[in-house]
């Protein structure tokens, strides 16, 4: 099964590599991060490469509100689109293979992007600052924590339409909701409520947060890891669904 | 090597497929023949596990479509109509990718394209890209995708559609030499290239199964005919060589009426099977008379 999994992600990579949306789009959302958290805050903050961190990691996750759909977006609708989905499911591999592998790709390029942002407060070192490779790390592990909850509901999105732009709105919308929502629910119950605990997990701004500042949370990598899944679980029956017609 | 068994497929409150039987001989050609929307893509996306099938049962090279798809899928080459490929790929690029996604052994990938890339004659652009190639060469790369895992069967749906004459002539040619070490079954609404290519034919019609049998066994059944003259019989109609012909449907009706002929003192020139050819056949079949 990875096998399989891992030749369709490759061959995903090849379209990411040859196509130019994923390189402006990335080039972008770097030069944009950048631009916000760049040498002028890096000498706002006097230094403190551990509050630099915790903005690079917010202007990122922001980021990924738009880089995630954009990446994500044409994984399986464009494969309906042109008719290569039914030569794609008609070869032996199950259609959890194709949802995966279609992920992965997305999201080995995505965290490329995360791990440039994480290793960002090296920028410092000439201005007299000591970055914290801990710090760097679990700030790297949030991010692409975060991304991968982020393009697994892209991936999902992508699984409903085969249109690359309904998609794209489409997931926009998920990431959006994934973002906001938990906040929002959690602001309008009461601490005692059975679902705030829930909803006080799902916070993926929180988790990021949490990241940026140096704290490895393994219920906050769980968390990610189980939102991630299940999104990928309803892709994968999307698919399925055109066996029950 | 291919059974199928009251095949029921629904679209919603639409019945593309009415329960319908066949079965494809190992090492056969068999020509799938309908016309456009007589259920013809739905049968072979039944039979390549894309759809379920609503009611009955589908059996390819021994396995059940429903309970052992990815037996089925091992063992089957599939060109859907629509021949899609990833125009950014190198052809060679390409048939690499699909060989693994199909299980071939990474040791052996190299060698099962470019054999299926050279008997699908597109070894020469291997390193061209998809999106370059003419309509004819994507066909043959798509066929050569189908093949590229050795396959038992190869499920093609009508290859030759789009095609210049010249290109449908080079893939009719290789569809029949593809026919010598494995079973095909191919759909199509083009009578020639049935009887250029295939030894067997299923003919679908309004989601029903009209005909089924070796090619030659299609092209006969006609009645017999007599021509005759100075005697008259009714149905006869006039020739333009001032003789006289009626058509029956079996020998002894013919052998009754030639007699009433001579009876008459008129002439008997001629009382024989009429060879009825496959598109008179074909038409029949597809108009409602038989079916």
């Amino acid at each position: 099964m990875i096998s399989r999994t891992w030749i369709i992600a490759r061959r995903e990579l090849l379209s990411f590599a040859v196509g130019p949306v994923t390189w402006v789009t990335m080039a972008a959302a770097l030069a944009l991060a950048a631009w916000i958290a760049g040498p002028r805050a890096l000498a706002a903050s006097g230094g403190d490469l551990s509050g630099f961190t915790v903005q690079s990691c917010g202007i990122w996750l922001g980021m990924q509100m738009y880089l995630a759909p954009v990446l994500s977006m044409r994984l399986l609708s464009e494969e309906r689109r042109s008719g290569t989905f039914e030569a794609l499911v008609t070869a032996p591999v199950s259609d959890v293979e194709v949802v995966v592998g279609k992920f992965f790709a997305a999201w080995i390029v995505h965290a490329v992007g995360a791990s440039i942002v994480a290793v960002w407060p090296l920028v410092g070192v000439p201005f007299g600052g000591s970055p914290d490779p801990g710090q760097m790390f679990s700030a790297w592990l949030g991010l692409v924590g975060t991304g991968s909850v982020f393009i697994a509901a892209g991936t999902f999105a992508s699984s409903l339409t085969s249109s690359q732009m309904l998609a794209g709105f489409l997931a926009m919308a998920f990431c959006l909701l994934l973002r906001f929502l938990p906040a929002a629910a959690l602001a309008a119950l009461t601490e005692e409520h059975v679902l705030s605990r829930a909803l006080a997990r799902a916070n993926l701004e929180a988790q990021i947060l949490d990241a940026a500042r140096g704290l490895v949370d393994v219920v906050n990598v769980a968390t990610q890891a189980a939102m991630t899944a299940a999104l990928l679980l309803f892709a994968t029956r999307t698919l399925e669904s055109r066996r029950w017609q | 090597m291919i059974e199928v068994d009251g095949l029921v497929k629904r679209y919603g409150g639409f019945t593309a497929l009415h329960g319908i039987s066949f079965a494809v001989r190992g090492g056969s050609v068999t020509a799938f023949l309908g016309l456009n929307g007589a259920g013809k893509s739905t049968t072979l996306r039944v039979l390549s596990c894309f759809l379920p099938p609503t009611s009955g049962t589908v059996t390819v090279a021994g396995h059940d479509a429903v309970r052992a798809s990815e037996a089925v899928r091992r063992e089957i080459g599939y060109l859907p109509e629509s021949v899609p490929l990833h125009p950014e790929m190198k052809v060679g690029e390409y048939l690499r990718f699909r060989a693994r996604l199909k299980g071939v052994a990474a040791t052996e990938v190299s060698a099962a394209v470019s054999q299926a890339a050279s008997r699908c004659k597109v070894d020469d652009v291997v390193a061209a890209p998809i999106g370059s190639l003419s309509k004819g060469y994507r066909q043959r790369v798509g066929i050569a995708d189908a093949i590229v895992h050795r396959p038992k069967v190869l499920i093609l749906d009508e290859p030759t559609s789009g095609l210049d004459p010249a290109q449908r002539l080079q893939v009719r040619a290789l569809v029949k030499e593809l026919g010598s070490d494995r079973t095909v079954f191919v759909s199509t609404h083009i009578i020639p290239e049935v009887e250029a290519t295939c030894d067997d034919i299923v003919v679908i019609h309004r989601g029903r199964i009209v005909a089924s049998g070796p090619l030659a066994s299609m092209a006969r059944g006609g009645g017999v005919r007599i021509i005759f003259e100075k005697a008259s019989l009714p149905n006869a109609d006039l020739r333009d060589d001032g003789r006289s012909q009626a058509v029956f449907a079996s020998a002894e009706l013919a052998s009754s009426a030639a007699a009433a002929v001579v009876k008459q003192g008129g002439t008997l020139h001629e009382l024989a099977p009429v060879r009825e050819g496959l598109e008179a056949a074909f038409s029949r079949l597809t108009t409602g008379a038989d079916a």
